[in-house]
């Protein structure tokens, strides 16, 4: 029915058009729109650089863009090594590594906007039940989300705890894709477990770490909804990172063009540290 | 009703409403299909927090949907201005006598009504009487002329909060919100907004307004009676009726809800003020706006008209307690706003109520004020969070310039 050549487009041919349409295109309409500003009555003006320039001029956005650094910098390690730590706690098949694999998942198929409330609620100052505990034991009561100083600390808490399940599944997956005979070799020559997973595991792990980081990168990168539910950039914009402020200018300001000038920086940022973080890690390969 | 083969050849207008409880909203709705079974109002209720976004995606794709939707009333201006809401003066002017001059008022933008109003409010202190007498404190004064004072507010706050019980003076239901906030620096004679409605440097980093925000500030931290970073309306609510506070002050809409929890006694009292101010309180109205991009403009309207008819109005406030907008409500049910809650409310209505600030850059006001408050409240220095808030809210109000 179909020549060789072109059959495999005809099949991938849905899922470009998807990717292209879903993915693409919105980058694309964020690239234009980027150099336009919307008049009061939905008049498109051509700007040219003026969002972008006030973006990179604003002191706010400059700290907005440090702390998502920060933000970024200290989820991701987190997320790649606890999402590790517990595909090796779980890899062994016992009697309850499918139930604790499910366990440790749960927190994934929770939709973001209820964890966020979840979370407002239990570290709640007044209500909330970790205060109560804390309280209960003769600690001082926490302040977490509405405290300036463990906001971010909190919020990094949040995007640990609900990442790390997710990437323990692909960690699990590359862990289960080592060939058994080689630990089992390195265990009859006298291999600690240390060395095993030293110089066994770890280097072929390679290619699922940078996967992971890359992906746990753009995560972190675009966590936005928590923000929005417990926060809303406070307190003392503590809280105010890229994606926050992008949501800000767009829907709280009214300022498509600022929106998409911001939306276009964390796209360029994401690829820049993905690039990174491949090279990173396929030089370590 | 008109059954399914009416129903189906029906109308169909889209609807974007409040969130309030379906149990509210339904049997307005329902009397409205009865009255118009040609008309079919498929209703969407979104809840308060994300109403005003979802409308702003909404009506900013510029599309004929939604026919009609629910607009606050301080925001009735950025929907004129950038074309989102339809000029109603031709319909309702000749009417107004009908309204509350705050209530029309609130849905006007340079003389023209632009949205229709459907309630308007107004706050109450609300008393714990039981605290009130374990403290041996006397219960304030249901006369206005004889409010508290926000000094004696403070003092008596001070004999109720019990840190080791988790017992506080006063709550705020709307804690860092301007709508229920800025009476207090305008009871110290702030002014909040230059008139034109364009700038706010002068006004919200005034003198006034900053030895204002500091007592705000005091009020969670240095005198520590109100609880920080409650922000959520229904923790609020919940810490009072729960018996952890003293004193709240909240919307007529408590008062049904506090009727109903069993075991809380509580008496409403008015507002407190400034000794050496003026009673100030809050007012603000929900309202109905129509697109002006529909296709239905007459089902528009029809619906409009049958919601601004006293029947319907009267049915409205009977389903949520909030004073209502059309002046035959009240003569019509003298028995209940002759009781003293209500007469408080009234009273307060007509004599110490102002709006939030009118102004085409509300949202873009509110928002930035609101995030200043929390920051304040939480214990930031106020003058330098009030200058970066004026700088914001300036840069924001420019493109309203032109």
């Amino acid at each position: 029915m179909f020549k060789a050549g072109r059959t495999p487009w005809v099949f991938l041919l849905p899922a470009l058009l998807g990717l292209a349409l879903f993915r693409l295109a919105p980058i694309g309409v964020a690239a234009v729109g980027s150099f336009y500003t919307e008049g009061l009555t939905g008049e498109m003006h051509f700007t040219g650089l003026d969002n972008l320039v006030s973006v990179a001029t604003d002191p706010d956005m400059v700290a907005a863009l440090l702390r998502t650094l920060l933000f970024v910098a200290v989820v991701v390690p987190l997320v790649v090594g606890m999402s590790f730590a517990l595909a090796l706690l779980v890899q062994a098949p016992t009697r309850f590594s499918i139930a604790c694999r499910t366990i440790l998942v749960l927190p994934v198929t929770m939709s973001v906007a209820l964890t966020a409330v979840l979370w407002n609620l239990l570290f709640d100052p007044i209500l909330g039940p970790v205060n109560t505990v804390l309280s209960g034991m003769g600690f001082e009561r926490q302040f977490f989300f509405r405290g300036a100083d463990q906001a971010l600390p909190t919020m990094v808490a949040l995007a640990t705890w609900r990442a790390s399940g997710y990437w323990m599944i692909f960690m699990l997956a590359g862990l289960l894709a080592i060939a058994p005979d080689l630990r089992e070799a390195a265990r009859i020559d006298g291999a600690t477990r240390w060395q095993s997973l030293r110089y066994i595991t770890l280097p072929l792990m390679t290619r699922t770490f940078a996967f992971v980081a890359v992906g746990a990168t753009a995560v972190a990168f675009l966590f936005f909804a928590p923000i929005l539910v417990i926060t809303s950039g406070g307190p003392e914009a503590r809280t105010e990172l890229l994606m926050f402020k992008a949501y800000e200018a767009g829907f709280l300001r009214l300022n498509h063009g600022r929106a998409l000038a911001i939306s276009l920086a964390l796209l360029v940022l994401v690829g820049i540290f993905a690039v990174l973080e491949l090279r990173l890690l396929r030089a370590r390969e | 009703m008109g059954g399914g083969h009416a129903k189906a050849q029906a109308t169909q207008l889209a609807t974007i409403w409040m969130g309030w409880p379906e149990q509210h909203v339904r049997p307005l709705f329902e009397m409205f299909s009865q009255a118009h079974p040609e008309i079919d109002p498929v209703v969407t209720p979104i809840p308060f927090d994300n109403l005003l976004q979802a409308l702003e995606v909404q009506l900013g794709a510029r599309t004929p949907l939604p026919d009609i939707y629910m607009a606050d009333g301080s925001l009735t201006a950025s929907y004129a201005v950038r074309g989102h809401a339809l000029d109603l003066t031709s319909v309702f002017g000749p009417e107004q006598d009908r309204f509350t001059a705050a209530g029309w008022d609130q849905g006007t933008w340079r003389n023209r009504l632009y949205t229709a109003p459907l309630h308007t409010s107004s706050p109450l202190l609300y008393i714990n009487r039981r605290l009130f007498a374990a403290a041996g404190i006397d219960i304030p004064a249901a006369d206005p002329a004889q409010r508290l004072t926000w000094e004696q507010t403070v003092e008596i706050g001070r004999r109720l909060t019990d840190r080791s019980r988790d017992t506080w003076g006063l709550v705020i239901e709307q804690s860092a919100r301007p709508y229920q906030i800025l009476p207090i620096m305008q009871s110290h004679g702030a002014t909040v907004i230059s008139e034109d409605g364009l700038s706010v440097t002068g006004h919200i980093d005034s003198p006034r307004f900053v030895e204002a925000a500091q007592f705000y500030a005091d009020l969670f931290n240095r005198h520590a009676i109100s609880p920080k970073g409650v922000f959520d309306l229904a923790l609020a609510r919940e810490v009072f009726t729960s018996g952890r506070a003293g004193m709240l002050i909240a919307g007529t809409w408590a008062l049904d809800l506090f009727d109903r929890v069993q075991g809380l006694d509580y008496v409403a009292v008015p507002h407190p003020s400034f000794a050496a101010g003026r009673p100030v309180t809050c007012t603000g109205s929900w309202h109905i706006a129509l697109n002006p991009r529909s296709r239905n403009r007459d089902q528009q309207l029809t619906l409009l008209r049958y919601f601004m008819s006293p029947g319907l109005q009267q049915a409205w406030f009977r389903l949520r307690t909030n004073p209502p907008v059309l002046k035959a409500t009240y003569e019509t049910m003298p028995e209940v706003f002759s009781s003293p809650a209500w007469r408080i409310v009234l009273h307060e209505l007509n004599t110490t109520a102002v709006p939030r600030p009118r102004t085409p850059g509300f949202r873009e006001y509110e928002d930035v004020l609101h995030t200043a408050f929390r920051d304040i409240q939480g214990g930031a220095e106020v003058a330098p969070r009030l200058q970066r808030a004026t700088r914001d809210i300036d840069r924001e109000l420019l493109k309203y310039r032109s």
